[in-house]
Formats: structure tokens, sequence, C-alpha cells
């Protein structure tokens, strides 16, 4: 039995290192897994979306998972019973108000359109009209889609999201355990050692896929990034050995020495009531072809 | 010829398996010699991988000269629209590129670069 001591997980370069490094001593040691939380002080939505994908993803592969949820403490124990993270996992659940941990399949992209439209952005933290609503969530998907298409992991995505009341953030978190985007990049030109940074930006480039011949793709991503500078938000993508931070003013590709294999998205929107402006620049009398 | 889109694929057109229905009735109604209308009304969310198969295609079935003169979308939303444009533009780009080849080779080009 391995056990792990999960410690506090913030929201930050130190916290996703923490991950990366859970996730290195599972897969370094296929034994059964017991999680404890006596050092674990407060987990955020990465923590929850990265520990509940892990331990699915443990399961897929015929190992036992046990949670210690005596080990947590009062506020922590609140917190996964209300976020459906212990449900997932047999631990009672009690009602609440937050943005639940989900495990979405890839033959069920209406559940995934749902838990964005009413849970991310349904709780009246920041008021939108019903199309800016579509809009967002029509940006949003793209990154499931991605993960869906891509990365060729069995169990789909798992996801949890989080309102930060005194800055008015939200935030979501989207893991995926599958081959990561250097790696499908790396295939896809037959060349194995491109760097991941370099990958990386490849693939945040408007019109560039990795899909079959003859399939257009490649906006996806481009369109979220719009929508960040939009918003002046944040998306941050740890994927295999790189990471990419989008902000409304820059781009920026890393090579990682502590990572995972898969993905991990982390997407930050400012509810600070702005109005967007998703328009197309074409006049509407121009000729669409 | 109307298509409605909402109750070909639904409320949410965000597929590829989606878009590909929505690309077959198009090339039916385009095949007929008749004008399309692809009616958008009561669809809530539309994604790319959707359009692209659904649209995006058509770049490499029709001339853009057919589709601009039989082909109309009614009821799309400002934010579609701005969707459907690039991913027109971008089907444009790739169709005319020799497709994923070429972007391999800028691959290489740009790795080998550095």
């Amino acid at each position: 039995l391995l056990i792990i001591d999960i410690p506090t997980i913030g929201d930050n370069r130190n916290g996703y290192r923490q991950l990366f490094s859970i996730w290195r001593q599972v897969t370094e040691h296929p034994a059964d897994v017991l999680f404890r939380f006596r050092r674990c002080r407060v987990l955020h939505q990465n923590g929850v979306a990265f520990i509940g994908g892990l331990a699915k993803e443990v399961e897929r592969n015929r190992r036992n998972v046990f949670f210690d949820w005596e080990s947590m403490n009062p506020v922590l124990s609140g917190f996964v019973q209300r976020n459906g993270f212990g449900p997932a996992f047999g631990f009672p659940g009690v009602a609440g108000t937050c943005i639940p941990f989900r495990q979405h399949a890839s033959t069920d992209p209406n559940g995934v359109i749902k838990y964005l439209q009413e849970q991310w952005l349904g709780h009246g933290w920041v008021s939108l009209s019903a199309a800016l609503r579509e809009a967002i969530v029509a940006r949003v998907w793209e990154l499931y889609t991605n993960a869906f298409e891509h990365s060729e992991s069995s169990i789909g995505t798992f996801s949890c999201g989080e309102y930060y009341e005194h800055r008015r953030l939200l935030k979501l978190t989207i893991v995926d355990f599958g081959v990561g985007i250097p790696e499908k990049v790396r295939a896809f030109a037959r060349l194995k050692g491109i760097p991941a940074d370099v990958a990386l930006r490849w693939a945040f480039t408007r019109g560039k896929t990795t899909k079959k011949e003859g399939t257009v793709g490649g906006l996806g991503l481009d369109l979220v990034k719009e929508f960040i500078r939009l918003n002046r938000g944040a998306l941050q993508i740890f994927s295999g050995d790189g990471r990419a931070v989008v902000t409304g003013t820059s781009e920026t590709y890393y090579v990682e020495e502590e990572h995972f294999f898969g993905t991990l998205v982390n997407i930050t929107f400012r509810c600070d009531d702005r109005h967007y402006f998703f328009a197309s620049e074409k006049p509407s009398d121009a000729a669409l072809f | 010829m109307k298509i409605d889109v909402k109750d070909l694929c639904g409320e949410n057109c965000i597929t590829m398996d989606d878009g590909l229905k929505l690309n077959q009735a198009i090339n039916d109604g385009l095949g007929h010699k008749v004008a399309v209308d692809v009616d958008f009304e009561g669809v809530a969310v539309v994604a790319t991988p959707f359009l692209n198969a659904a649209v995006g295609r058509l770049l490499n079935q029709w001339s853009a000269d057919d589709l601009n003169r039989r082909l109309n979308f009614k009821h799309l939303s400002p934010a579609t629209k701005d969707i459907l444009t690039r991913v027109i533009d971008n089907a444009k780009a790739y169709y005319s590129n020799s497709g994923s080849a070429k972007k391999i080779d800028e691959i290489l080009a740009r790795y080998s670069d550095e």
C-alpha cells in the first residue's frame, strides 16, 4: 500500500509542483493507494480536479484507492462533501453552492455544456446575458474537445471550479491523463526531439492542427486565447513536459522539469461585468465564402 | 430548401459528428441545384469542431462562388457568425495550402531554425 500525505495545495507554481510529485509517486509505485490529509489545510479547484482524476486513473489500472476522510480538518471535510469530490469516492455528500468535481466522458458533450452553463457560470457570481454566456461556454468547450480529441484517454476529463470571492475570479481546472499536446505534436511531425515549448507554441497558433490529413481544425485554442485577452483573465496549461501561460497581454511557453503525462488546463475568468464583443469583423453584406 | 439545425443536431452544435450530419444535409441540397437556407433558430451553443465539419469541409466540395450564391445562413448570433467567418477563412487557407503535409514542413523548418 502506497500512503500519500497530501499537503496544502495552492493554486500557484508550488501547488502544481506538489501535484505532479504526487502523480510521479503514484505512477512509479504500482500499488494500492491511500490518500491522507493530515498535512492538508486547504485544497482548491486545481487540487481537487487533479487528485480526483488521478484516483480514477489509478482505479482504471485495477488498483484500489482509499481516502482517509477522518484525517481531514472540518473545513476541508465540509468542502469535499459539498463539491462532489467526497461523494465521487464514497464519502457522503452535503448540499451547498459550489462548482463541483465532475468526470466527463467524450460521449456526453451535452453534459459538459450543462456543467459550464449551470455550475460554472450559473450561480450568479457573474452577470451575463444568455447570448454572452453561450458564447463563453462555446469557447471553454474548445478546451474540453481538445482534451477529448487529442488526449486519447479512455476515462475522459476531470473538472472542478471555484469562485474566489474577494478577487471576483471564477476559476476552472480541466485535467486529462492522456498523451499531452507536445507528444501529440511530436508524433504528428514524426520528430521526437521537438522541445515542449516549441510544440506548444505551434499548437496554440491559429490553423495548426494534428488532425488527420483532409480535416480542417486549429481554431479552438486561438478562440480561447482571444477570450482570455478580452476578459483580461489567465490561462495556464501544463501538458506533458511543457507549460503555456496566456494572460491579457502576453503568451509564454516553457519546458518544465517537474511534469506529468497528461494535460491540466486552469482558466481564470474575471467577473468584472465588462462587456465583451464577440462579433464578426466582416461587414454583414460581404460574401461569406 | 431549408435545414433546421436545431431539429437536425439539437440545441448544442459542438461536435464533429453533428457537423458531418449538417454537412451531408447541405451537400444533399446543393446537389439538387437548389438554394439552401441553414437556419440556426433555437440553437444555443456553436463551436468550431461542428462548424469545421459542417461548413469548413464545403470549401473542399464546392466552389466559393457556388456557396456564396446558393448557401444562406439564418438566425446566426453575432458570436456564431464571428466563429463561422474564422472557420471559413481557416478552411480556405487549409485547402489552398495542400493540407497537413505542408504544416509538418513548417514545424520542421521552425524547429531547425532555432
